[in-house]
C-alpha cells in the first residue's frame, strides 16, 4: 500500500530529548484528586479487611440487593414527584417558622395585648400552634424526600478547577470513610462496586444536575453499565447528607 | 532511587501486614506518576477513572507482589492494565469522539496544566503500541525485558516501538497541527503481537 503522506524530516538529537523529557515530565497532582482517589483505594481495603473480619467470626453476609434501572420515564416522574413533596415539605416548614406580614401584624396586636411574647403562630391562615397530625405529616414529607443522615463530619464543598469548576466534596480520607459508612450502611453490604472520588455533577441523567455532589461509584451508562450508588451533599449548615440509590432514588 | 525503593519495599510489607496508615502512605507516594502514566496514555479524559482504577488494583494485588520487580514497575503495569482495558471500554461505547479532537478542547493556550496537556495531546497521535512502549521507557523507566513481559511483545519489537514513537512524537511535538497519522490509535497492544 502506498502512504501519500510525504516522509516526515527526520527529528534531531535535541528535539529527540526534548520529547523524552517532556513524556518522563510528572507534573503537580491536584491535593484534592490524590485525596479523592486513595480514599476510594482505601475503602475498598477497608471493605476487605471488614469482609475478612466478618468471615473469621462466621457471619454470613446478607443476600445481594437487587438494583433495577427504571425507565427515563421513571426518572423523571420519580424525580417530579420529589420535587413537588419537597416544594409541600418547605411550605409546611416555613408555615411552621415565617410569618407572613399579615401574621406579624396580628401577633403585634396579641403581644400588645398580652405583652409577652409566646412565640405561638396567629390564626390569620387558621393556624395556631400544629396539632400532632401536622407535625407527623410534615416529618412524615421531609422522610419521604430527604432521608438526611446528619454526618458527624462537616463536608465542605467547592469549586474544583480540576472539572472546570463544578462543584466536588472536598474533605480528609476519614470524613470520606465515615460517609462512606454511612453510605455502605444504607445500602446494604453487597451493594458493589462502590468507587469514590468521582465527580459528575451535572453529566449524568441519573444525579441531579445542579447539586454538589459525592459520587459513589461511577454508573458509566455507556459503558460498564456499573451500578451506583450517589451521596448528595444537600446542605452544609447543617450539615445534611442524603444518600441515593442509581435511580436518584433516595435510600430507606 | 533506591532509598525510595526500600521505603516502597517497607510500606508494601506493613500494608501487607495490616497496616492501613503504610497502605495509605505507599498510595499517595505513587499516585502523582500513576496519574501521569494514565494522561500520557488515555489523555486527559478518561485518566482519572483509570489512575483510580488502578490505585484500587494494586490495593487488592498488594498481596501478589512477589518482590521481583520494584514496587514502582509493578505500580506502573498495574496502571499501563488499567488504561489499556479503559481503552477497550472507550472502543466499545457508542459515540465516543477521537482521542486527538476531544483533546484539543482540553488544551488551554496557557496556565499551568498547558505543558501537561501539550504532551499529553502530543502522545494521542502515536499508535498505542508506541504510546505504550514510549511511556514505560521514558517516563517508567522501564527496561526492554520489562516493557516486553508487560506488553507480551518481543523485546526487539519493544526496542523497535520505542524508537518510532519517540521520533513520531518528537515530529508532533514539532508541528503540533501537523500530518495526520498513519495509523489510528486506540488499539490493544496485548492484542497485536508480532
Amino acid at each position: 500500500m502506498t502512504d501519500p503522506t510525504p516522509p516526515d524530516p527526520e527529528p534531531t538529537d535535541a528535539e529527540l530529548a526534548a520529547a523524552r523529557a517532556a513524556v518522563a515530565h510528572v507534573p503537580p497532582v491536584p491535593p484534592s484528586l490524590t485525596e479523592r482517589h486513595v480514599a476510594a483505594a482505601m475503602a475498598v481495603y477497608d471493605d476487605a479487611l471488614e469482609t475478612a473480619n466478618r468471615e473469621q467470626a462466621g457471619d454470613a453476609p446478607p443476600p445481594p440487593v437487587p438494583i433495577r434501572r427504571p425507565s427515563r420515564t421513571g426518572r423523571v416522574l420519580v424525580a417530579v414527584a420529589a420535587a413537588v413533596v419537597l416544594v409541600a415539605g418547605v411550605s409546611v416548614l416555613a408555615s411552621q417558622v415565617g410569618r407572613t406580614d399579615e401574621n406579624t401584624q396580628v401577633a403585634d396586636e396579641g403581644l400588645a395585648d398580652s405583652g409577652v411574647d409566646t412565640g405561638e403562630r396567629s390564626t390569620v391562615d387558621g393556624g395556631g400552634p400544629p396539632t400532632e397530625e401536622q407535625t407527623d405529616q410534615a416529618v412524615s414529607s421531609t422522610t419521604a424526600t430527604s432521608p438526611a443522615v446528619a454526618p458527624t463530619v462537616a463536608p465542605t464543598v467547592a469549586p474544583d478547577p480540576e472539572y472546570d469548576g463544578v462543584p466536588v466534596w472536598l474533605g480528609t480520607a476519614q470524613d470520606a470513610a465515615e460517609l462512606r459508612t454511612r453510605a455502605l450502611t444504607a445500602a446494604g453490604p453487597n451493594f458493589d462496586p462502590f468507587r469514590w472520588g468521582t465527580d459528575d455533577s451535572g453529566s449524568s441523567p441519573t444525579c441531579p444536575a445542579d447539586a454538589p455532589i459525592l459520587l459513589l461509584g461511577r454508573g458509566r451508562t455507556a459503558g460498564t453499565g456499573a451500578e451506583v450508588l450517589t451521596v448528595v451533599v444537600r446542605s452544609l449548615d447543617p450539615p445534611v447528607v442524603e444518600v441515593l440509590d442509581a435511580t436518584c432514588r433516595p435510600l430507606p | 532511587m533506591a532509598d525510595g525503593e526500600t521505603d516502597d519495599r517497607a510500606l508494601v510489607r506493613a500494608a501487607n501486614g495490616g497496616d492501613r496508615q503504610a497502605l495509605d502512605a505507599l498510595l499517595r507516594r505513587q499516585h502523582p506518576a500513576i496519574l501521569t502514566v494514565c494522561r500520557r496514555l488515555l489523555g486527559p479524559d478518561d485518566a482519572d477513572d483509570a489512575a483510580q482504577e488502578a490505585l484500587i488494583a494494586i490495593v487488592r494485588g498488594l498481596g501478589r507482589f512477589d518482590g521481583r520487580s520494584q514496587v514502582s514497575t509493578w505500580c506502573y503495569r498495574i496502571a499501563t492494565n488499567a488504561c489499556l482495558d479503559e481503552l477497550r471500554r472507550r472502543r466499545r461505547r457508542p459515540s465516543e469522539p477521537s482521542p486527538p479532537e476531544a483533546l484539543d478542547s482540553h488544551h488551554p493556550s496557557s496556565g499551568p496544566s498547558g505543558d501537561r496537556v501539550d504532551i499529553d495531546r502530543a502522545l494521542q497521535h502515536l499508535p498505542i503500541e508506541f504510546r505504550v512502549a514510549v511511556v514505560l521507557r521514558d517516563l517508567c523507566g522501564l527496561d526492554y525485558d520489562e516493557i516486553a513481559e508487560t506488553t507480551g511483545a518481543a523485546p526487539g519489537t519493544v526496542r523497535s516501538r520505542i524508537a518510532r514513537g519517540r521520533a513520531q512524537l518528537a515530529v508532533h511535538l514539532r508541528e503540533p497541527d501537523g500530518p495526520p497519522e498513519r495509523r489510528s490509535p486506540g488499539g490493544d497492544p496485548r492484542a497485536n503481537q508480532p
